[in-house]
């Protein structure tokens, strides 16, 4: 792939194009590197660059019970919204399949996407005031998972409108011709061909959810904290090398899982590739 | 002004894949060449080595004896149309057309006036204001070519010009395309897979075959004197019968050869027991007669599973061909029968009466 | 409409012709249960908001467009926004650009950043730009070590000790529709303007930017209306000096103890984003290019 054509359209000017983008990685880096490198110092206090090395501040998250609750409340939280919004992308990104007017299509993709513009703390509020209403929706997380959710159903409804997209619009006709009610052609022919965007989906809006923190500081029942919000008091108090150990281990976890997960859909798709290629030669 | 075209012995490795094997071509100035060979064999990638966008291993281009693969492409004067066509899809026609003149920094009242010639040059003279969207294939096409001529290229290049168009008006394009060429007189070098559009266009042929040129010659001789079965099966229809050195021999006999005779379907003709004699003949059943408009296609198996392909003229009596009776063929005129002699490639070999 | 005209409709034109039916009831059960849902995600915080602004003595509308610190805060947040908008366009199309034609360290490189910004929290970033930015923090660390500066910076907290920060948090928002876009670029079109005489520069401003235009629009409108909205960071590196209308509103309630302000200005921000977000979205096509 040397002979890129635009590599070569772009002649010499790609070369402070390379120094820019070098530059600005460096801010998604530096930081990084330097919450893990301060979650180590040996002091009991933050202190860049760390003295010493130990891992006594991970062990003492490991073992700090406001910590655990916080990820496991994280957990549960994130957990549920993904099912809802999951559930409730996938039914948008298939109802708009389904729709001929361009105007009602446009509509759609706008009412989906336009969660993305909700500012969170004005949501938040609103989710509030609600709350102050609804005496059973107190003391609970009911509230949170339902605006997590809402946040993270466009990042679904994008996923598996692009899986829809690159699939052949003939199957559906296809199918229908060939006797199958609507319930079986989701089934047996849409599903099979978005799963790997729903999984995709439900892995961004997990992440999404798990890291969201604005609608936790005003949602969550007292004493009850999620993982975000619990580092966004710490942060706010004196600093202490558990919050950034904490702030280490969540993210070697995502980058795990995540990493994990894309390089096995990698895999997959390329071993599609593969096939169909053998298929095409043979 | 039109060059002269010479490639000498180029070779390119894409990746770890050999695309050009060795590859030579001679062109006079004015000369209409068509690259032809299936797709894989290399020829869009020679169109590139031409054009400067592909760099070589080794070997050498040259335009009118001068070397060029160390020119990048906006130096070598050439012009394109592309597969896709590449037009720009967000500036009008006049001004994809004045694209290469922009390029040049030519004066705008040069650019208008050349715009305009080009565009009647295509027969587009009304068509300067709309977007390539609006056009239709044969339009979008016309601009291409437009465009390629604007900057006034030493060679022309045509990536399968005719793929993206329905069979009718590829025809009609074909014809086109050609008296643009002469009317403008440019080099020109085409690639496509289909022969149709290859003979129809060209002066010279050129077939590819696994990055390698198997034969460059008139679109008659490539024919009527194909250098291996392969140009032979590639170019029209071909029925191969082993042969020696007097010309083929008796089908299913066995006997050994030492080459192939190619025998045209259009050179095959029905022989009635009289005229049999010790001609060289084919035996066989009918498998299918289909009447194709000017030509009948006949259909036959020989009794050890050969297949055999006969075109008959129009004439015919159809009723005696029907599936399943026997039916004997033999050879029009011996003249025309073409063996290919691995030892003496190109050797023309008389049939024995 | 035209479900109720289906339901409304005689059993026996729904027998003849089945097809159209099912074809609506498809559509009411794939698009009802998210209709509803957004309902009550949405209609229902927006009503307890109106509720709520009213409950006040006063006109709690006009008492928040009266407050000086308010209507300071709007200025302020659209100011980040813009910036923030101009900063992560430009240089996310520059950081698109280099993952599509850099080699392949580069290339790696890149991406592992911009995957690291998508897969760790906001809240971890933050964090980190924190510890960056502290008087004695990691940026003071090298900046000592260079010989560059002996005392302690001043530097978080500030307006500067904000941007860079948001800059990084938004920039994948702008990274990724640009990178769509250039790499499925047609290639055919880069060898047209570079047979025909185009430099890097003619190739760039007329034949590659037209075409990627829209991705860099639909990447600068998102991050402008999620800048409208930001929080965290601006609370935690911007200091009180630097309150965006986020933490306006949430000092209206935590502090100020006025719900009924808290409740108009987050209908006036809602109000205003979702407004920009669909005029823009209206001119410029973002959403079909999202979805």
């Amino acid at each position: 792939m040397t002979d890129s054509p635009l590599r070569r359209s772009l002649g010499w000017y790609r070369l402070p194009i390379l120094v820019v983008a070098l530059v600005t990685s460096l801010l998604f880096y530096v930081p990084f590197l330097v919450v893990v490198a301060t979650s180590w110092t040996e002091t009991s206090y933050i202190i860049f660059p760390p003295d010493g090395f130990s891992l006594q501040s991970y062990s003492g998250v490991l073992n700090d019970w406001e910590w655990m609750d916080a990820f496991k409340v994280s957990l549960r939280v994130a957990g549920l919204g993904t099912v809802i919004s999951v559930a409730l992308g996938t039914l948008g990104a298939l109802a708009l399949t389904r729709l001929r007017s361009r105007t009602a299509r446009s509509w759609v993709r706008t009412l989906f996407i336009v969660p993305m513009a909700i500012p969170p703390v004005a949501y938040a509020v609103g989710l509030y005031s609600v709350s102050l209403r609804a005496e059973a929706l107190q003391d609970n997380l009911a509230l949170l998972v339902l605006g997590e959710a809402l946040l993270a159903v466009p990042y679904v409804f994008v996923m598996v409108s692009s899986g829809l997209s690159q699939a052949d619009p003939a199957l559906r006709p296809v199918a229908s011709t060939l006797g199958a009610a609507w319930p079986m052609v989701i089934w047996r022919v849409d599903l099979p061909m978005i799963v790997g965007h729903m999984l995709a989906g439900a892995v961004f809006a997990f992440a999404v959810i798990f890291d969201e923190v604005v609608l936790s500081v005003f949602l969550t029942p007292i004493g009850v904290k999620t993982l975000p919000l619990q580092m966004l008091t710490a942060s706010q108090e004196e600093l202490s090398p558990q919050l950034t150990a904490a702030s280490t281990l969540v993210s070697m976890l995502a980058v795990a899982l995540l990493g994990g997960y894309s390089l096995f859909s990698n895999r997959r798709a390329a071993r599609a590739r593969r096939l169909s290629r053998k298929a095409a030669t043979a | 002004m039109s060059i002269a075209l010479s490639i000498k012995d180029v070779h390119v490795t894409l990746g770890q894949f050999e695309v050009l094997r060795g590859v030579s071509l001679d062109a006079e100035p004015g000369t209409f060449v068509t690259l032809l060979g299936a797709s894989g064999s290399g020829k869009t990638t020679l169109l590139n080595v031409i054009a400067g966008l592909q760099q070589l291993d080794s070997g050498h281009v040259l335009f009118d004896g001068a070397n060029v693969e160390r020119r990048p492409p906006r130096k070598r004067r050439v012009g394109v149309v592309f597969q896709s066509y590449a037009l720009f899809p967000h500036m009008s026609v006049g001004e994809n057309v004045a694209f290469p003149l922009r390029a040049a920094r030519r004066p705008a009242a040069e650019r208008r006036r050349v715009v305009q010639e080009m565009l009647d040059l295509v027969d587009l003279g009304g068509m300067i204001d709309r977007a390539p969207a609006s056009l239709s294939g044969g339009q979008r096409q016309r601009v291409a070519l437009a465009r390629a001529l604007a900057s006034d290229p030493a060679i022309l290049l045509l990536d399968e010009p005719m793929a993206a168009l329905d069979k009718q008006l590829r025809e009609r394009m074909q014809v086109e395309i050609k008296r643009i060429q002469q009317q403008v007189g440019i080099t020109t070098v085409a690639v496509t897979h289909d022969q149709a559009e290859a003979m129809t266009m060209s002066d010279l042929v050129a077939i590819m075959h696994e990055g390698q040129l198997v034969q460059v010659d008139s679109p008659e001789n490539l024919y009527r004197r194909p250098v291996d079965e392969y140009v032979a099966s590639f170019l029209g229809e071909a029925n191969l019968f082993p042969a020696d050195r007097h010309g083929p021999l008796p089908v299913d006999s066995g006997a050994p050869a030492t080459g192939t005779a190619v025998v045209r379907p259009e050179d095959l003709v029905v022989l009635d027991a009289g005229q049999l004699g010790d001609r060289w003949h084919v035996r066989g059943v009918v498998r299918l007669l289909s009447f194709q408009g000017s030509r009948f296609r006949l259909e036959v198996t020989t009794p050890a599973g050969r297949s055999v392909v006969c075109s008959l003229p129009p004439h015919t009596d159809a009723g005696a061909l029907l599936p399943g009776s026997e039916v004997t063929l033999g050879c029009a005129d011996p003249d025309r029968v073409h063996v290919i002699h691995p030892a003496a490639v190109g050797e023309q070999l008389k049939l024995a009466a | 409409m035209t479900m109720e005209q289906a339901l409304a409709a005689p059993a026996t034109t729904r027998r003849r012709r089945p097809m159209a039916d099912g074809a609506a009831a498809e559509r009411r059960w794939l698009l009802w249960p998210p209709l509803v849902f957004f309902l009550l995600t949405v209609a229902g915080p927006v009503v307890a908001l109106v509720q709520q602004a009213l409950s006040g003595e006063g006109n709690a509308f006009a008492e928040s467009l009266r407050m000086e610190v308010f209507v300071d805060s709007v200025w302020r947040t659209l100011l980040l926004a813009a910036v923030v908008t101009v900063a992560t366009v430009v240089v996310g199309t520059c950081y698109a650009f280099a993952i599509a034609v850099g080699p392949v360290w580069v290339k790696a490189l890149l991406m592992g950043g911009l995957l690291i910004s998508l897969w760790t929290s906001v809240m971890v970033r933050t964090i980190g730009w924190m510890l960056l930015e502290l008087p004695t923090g990691a940026l003071f660390w090298v900046l000592e070590l260079l010989h560059l500066r002996s005392e302690p910076i001043d530097f978080y907290q500030s307006t500067a000790a904000m941007y860079p920060a948001m800059i990084a948090v938004m920039l994948p928002f702008a990274v990724l529709p640009v990178l769509a876009s250039v790499i499925g670029f047609d290639r055919e079109q880069l060898k047209a303007a570079t047979v025909f005489g185009a430099g890097p520069l003619l190739t760039l401003g007329a034949v590659v930017l037209p075409a990627i235009r829209q991705a860099m629009i639909s990447g600068g409108v998102l991050v402008f209306v999620m800048s409208l909205g930001f929080y965290v960071t601006p609370l935690l590196l911007g200091g009180p000096a630097n309150m965006t209308m986020s933490g306006i509103i949430n000092g209206q309630l935590n502090t100020a103890n006025r719900a009924d302000v808290g409740a108009a200005m987050s209908l006036l921000l809602v109000g205003g984003t979702v407004a920009i977000y669909l005029v823009a979205d209206r001119l410029f096509k973002v959403s079909e290019r999202w979805g």
